[in-house]
């Protein structure tokens, strides 16, 4: 267990009784160059408490938690830490005042071990200066034992997944023995079964009186786990109060957005159709082992189940990016053998792929190009250039997507993520689309954009396309889908519909019927 | 993006300009119209073996030819002994010299983009290939050598003081400028360069794309050793081996991107001819090959770090 510093009361605030705060932050300030990151911040941490931080991308959410844990200086304001006031200069002065920060891209030494990284500058010590490396791996495996985890403490931290390194990021912080953790996107890259044992972790620490700010884009998170709510909007408070019973999920929206009437778009009737896309016994590679799966026309369904259980690949294999072993892939009554994505795209049946700044965009060309560049790539007459069209299809797919830009002909890796995603979207609008397979379309993406994401995925099912989606956040997938079909070392093991849609339901197949 | 596309050709010109204007002051009479006519003439070629690297170049994956010198000594040698100096043979030996060359650039695609050996590998073992190839050809069938009267005329000649081969090289080269910018086959092969990934799942066939590339720069390469053999007279072993590196020069100082993705031939046009005059006006003044050698590579690096600024500051 790990014990809470000294100097703090021993009594943890009881429910019912306001718990005093314990950082106190007023009109903090912060400029890059002539950009106004932060206009005059108010934010009250209480002792005990989760506050949880919201706001869009580029709301400001990490420039301030940067500045309380001393990595940033304010431009302006002041902050108060148990009612003395705080002047930090820099992390190491933070961490020894108890404000430590767990970044959302950790940044670990790629070759040093698990244990070293989690001491790395602030190794334990003798009298004589030296390092005791027993105690180190002794209090690492006890951290990581907190939140679940049995990762090799001995493992270079570079041979990690990405959920591994998150891992090490947040027991790094909790080594240092907080009062006031800062988690910035934690579980972005975890698994549900260890966003549980984070969320546990985070309810121990609490109960021993040390207060969090947690980040997070996911509502259901910040419902679960989240005393105090903090909406930010453009570099300022836009809203803060206790949540008392069920998160009000407009209101957050609203205050994010600034429009008071913004709400979660909701999904139109649909009438679901004839097959479209049916698939028996398909494999490809090691990573997709036999799947059965059908696809109705105008039906939304979604792929759930751990990171890497072949979720991504088999979307690439029904897109005709990977090569088909075996099994068959029929589209209507024509069993078909893609040999490239163009092969499919022809058919109607187009990919979201996973990366999108790798697989999805040309990032030095303009918002135009991007979306046009389908019509190009399938276009009849190759010496010709089809320029009105062009630009017809970016303009329609600029406002039927309400993407952000300044316009067609600015250059796409200045939007924002989620934006970029509607770029991606937005391009196969130069189809007849048929089947929409998305791979986590939502990866970095604020909640409002990832709203409006699946409202323009509901939007494309009406007029009667289905869609396949891959999700790791499986809330976002119980909210949307009419099926789930969730996944399991290359294979679905379950499919739920109606009632049975549930976490619990959803959680149990996705740890495999078998091992379980 | 406009100012840069127009920028590069206006700087190689007026670089063009200022040197001519030097070579005029050392030496008078540098930049009279017989001069003039000559060195258009030998930019031709520089130009049409530059378009080849262009297209290549632009279609990414590192792309590079490296036998445009094998092909173009294969369609001079073909087309000269096809011809058997006989105008009314000529057409046909032009057609057969772009057929070898369009073979000769397949081989290279499939091996590139279907088998995945590195360009610079693949167009280097062919280019062995064929030089070996033709030595063995040559030395055992004693072919024809000599240009057509016809192909003589026509590459040496001058019409109303425009010199034939650089005519027929502006019709190619505005043809290419057009395809490259304002067709979407070009906006394909220069988006495969771009980002392969994102172009195949975009529904471009990224690999016949670049096996494309490759074929045209084969066929480009051909037709203009075969134009060569009408200015030098023959065909020889080792007719086009000079175009080989200089080729890649001038798409460089042009302002093709090495990692792919750009084709902006006016301005590899212009360098062609910039080149050009630089080479003559080097030879004019007496300075050898290995001082012309060194002023090329000083040249080559300059706009390569000029690149690199531009690069930067856009970003």
């Amino acid at each position: 267990m790990l014990s809470s510093p000294e100097g703090l009361p021993a009594a943890p605030p009881t429910d019912g009784e306001i718990a005093p705060p314990l950082l106190i932050a007023r009109g903090i300030t912060k400029h890059f160059g002539g950009v106004v990151a932060l206009a005059g911040v108010d934010l009250t941490l209480r002792q005990g408490r989760v506050l949880g931080l919201l706001g869009a991308n580029g709301s400001g959410k990490s420039t301030l938690s940067r500045i309380i844990a001393g990595e940033l200086s304010s431009g302006g304001g002041e902050m108060h830490l148990a009612g003395a006031p705080l002047r930090h200069a820099s992390p190491q002065d933070a961490a020894r005042l108890g404000i430590v920060i767990a970044h959302q891209h950790p940044s670990l030494a790629p070759d040093m071990p698990v244990w070293e990284n989690v001491f790395l500058g602030a190794e334990l010590s003798y009298a004589g200066g030296f390092i005791d490396r027993a105690k180190a791996r002794r209090r690492t495996t006890d951290v990581l034992s907190e939140l679940g985890s049995r990762l090799d403490i001995a493992a270079p931290a570079g041979t990690l997944t990405a959920a591994g390194q998150q891992l090490v990021e947040i027991a790094r912080a909790l080594a240092r023995r907080p009062r006031v953790l800062i988690l910035d996107e934690p579980t972005a890259a975890l698994a549900a079964a260890e966003v549980g044992h984070l969320f546990a972790a985070i309810r121990r620490l609490t109960e021993e009186g040390v207060s969090v700010i947690f980040i997070s884009h996911r509502l259901a998170e910040i419902d679960t786990i989240c005393d105090d709510i903090l909406v930010m909007r453009n570099g300022r408070t836009a809203g803060a109060w206790t949540t008392s019973g069920r998160l009000d999920e407009g209101r957050i929206l609203s205050l994010m957005t600034g429009d008071p009437d913004a709400v979660l778009r909701e999904m139109g009737e649909r009438r679901i159709g004839e097959p479209v896309l049916r698939l028996e016994g398909l494999r490809a590679g090691p990573a997709v082992r036999g799947v059965d799966l059908e696809l109705r026309r105008s039906e939304i369904v979604g792929l759930a189940g751990l990171q890497g259980q072949g979720q991504v690949e088999l979307l690439e294999a029904i897109a005709g990016d990977r090569r088909i072993d075996g099994g068959t892939l029929w589209h209507k009554d024509r069993a078909v053998s893609p040999r490239r994505p163009r092969d499919m795209i022809n058919r109607g049946i187009c990919l979201v792929p996973d990366d999108r700044r790798r697989q999805g965009l040309f990032s030095g060309e303009t918002v135009g190009e991007n979306i046009g560049y389908v019509l190009l790539a399938l276009a009849p007459r190759p010496w010709h250039l089809p320029a009105e069209k062009l630009a017809a299809l970016a303009t329609r797919a600029i406002r039927r997507l309400l993407i952000k830009t300044d316009g067609p002909d600015q250059t796409v890796s200045a939007l924002s993520g989620g934006n970029q995603q509607k770029v991606v979207i937005g391009k196969w609008l130069a189809t007849d689309v048929e089947v929409m397979l998305l791979s986590d379309p939502t990866k970095g993406v604020d909640v409002h954009a990832r709203s409006e994401i699946y409202a323009i995925i509901g939007e494309l099912a009406q007029a009667g396309t289905a869609a396949l989606v891959f999700a790791s956040d499986v809330q976002e997938l119980l909210l949307h889908c009419d099926r789930i079909l969730v996944m399991y070392e290359g294979r679905i093991v379950e499919e739920l519909s109606g009632d049975a849609m549930t976490e619990p339901r959803v959680m149990t197949a996705a740890f495999g019927k078998a091992a379980g | 993006m406009t100012a840069l596309r127009l920028g590069r050709p206006l700087l190689l010109l007026a670089l063009t300009l200022l040197l001519l204007a030097a070579g005029e002051v050392l030496l008078p009479g540098f930049i009279g119209p017989g001069q003039i006519a000559n060195q258009l003439k030998i930019a031709s070629f520089l130009g049409l073996f530059g378009l080849c690297q262009t297209v290549v170049m632009a279609a990414g994956g590192q792309g590079l030819d490296l036998s445009v010198g094998a092909i173009a000594t294969l369609g001079g040698i073909l087309g000269a002994a096809l011809m058997n100096g006989s105008n009314a043979m000529t057409p046909i030996g032009a057609g057969v010299a772009i057929g070898a060359g369009l073979a000769a650039g397949c081989v290279n695609g499939v091996g590139i983009a279907v088998l995945g050996v590195p360009p610079l590998v693949t167009t280097l073992a062919l280019s062995s290939v064929i030089d070996g190839g033709l030595i063995v050809g040559v030395s055992l069938a004693h072919p024809a050598n000599g240009a057509s009267p016809g192909l003589v005329a026509m590459t040496g000649r001058s019409f109303h003081g425009i010199p034939t081969v650089a005519v027929l090289w502006a019709v190619i080269a505005a043809i290419a400028i057009w395809l490259l910018s304002r067709s979407a086959w070009g906006r394909r092969l220069c988006r495969t360069g771009a980002n392969p990934i994102t172009a195949r799942l975009s529904g471009t066939d990224t690999t016949r794309v670049r096996i494309v590339a490759y074929m045209m720069s084969g066929g480009i390469a051909a037709f203009g050793g075969f134009l060569l053999t009408g200015y030098v007279g023959q065909a020889f072993l080792g007719l086009g081996n000079a175009y080989v590196l200089t080729s890649i020069v001038v798409a460089a100082i042009g302002g093709v991107a090495l990692a792919g993705g750009r084709a902006p031939y006016g301005g590899v046009a212009c360098a062609a001819i910039l080149m050009t005059v630089l080479v003559s006006l080097l030879t004019a003044i007496n300075i050898g090959e290995s001082g012309r050698q060194v002023i090329f590579g000083l040249t080559l690096l300059s706009f390569l770090m000029l690149d690199r600024y531009l690069m930067r500051a856009r970003h």
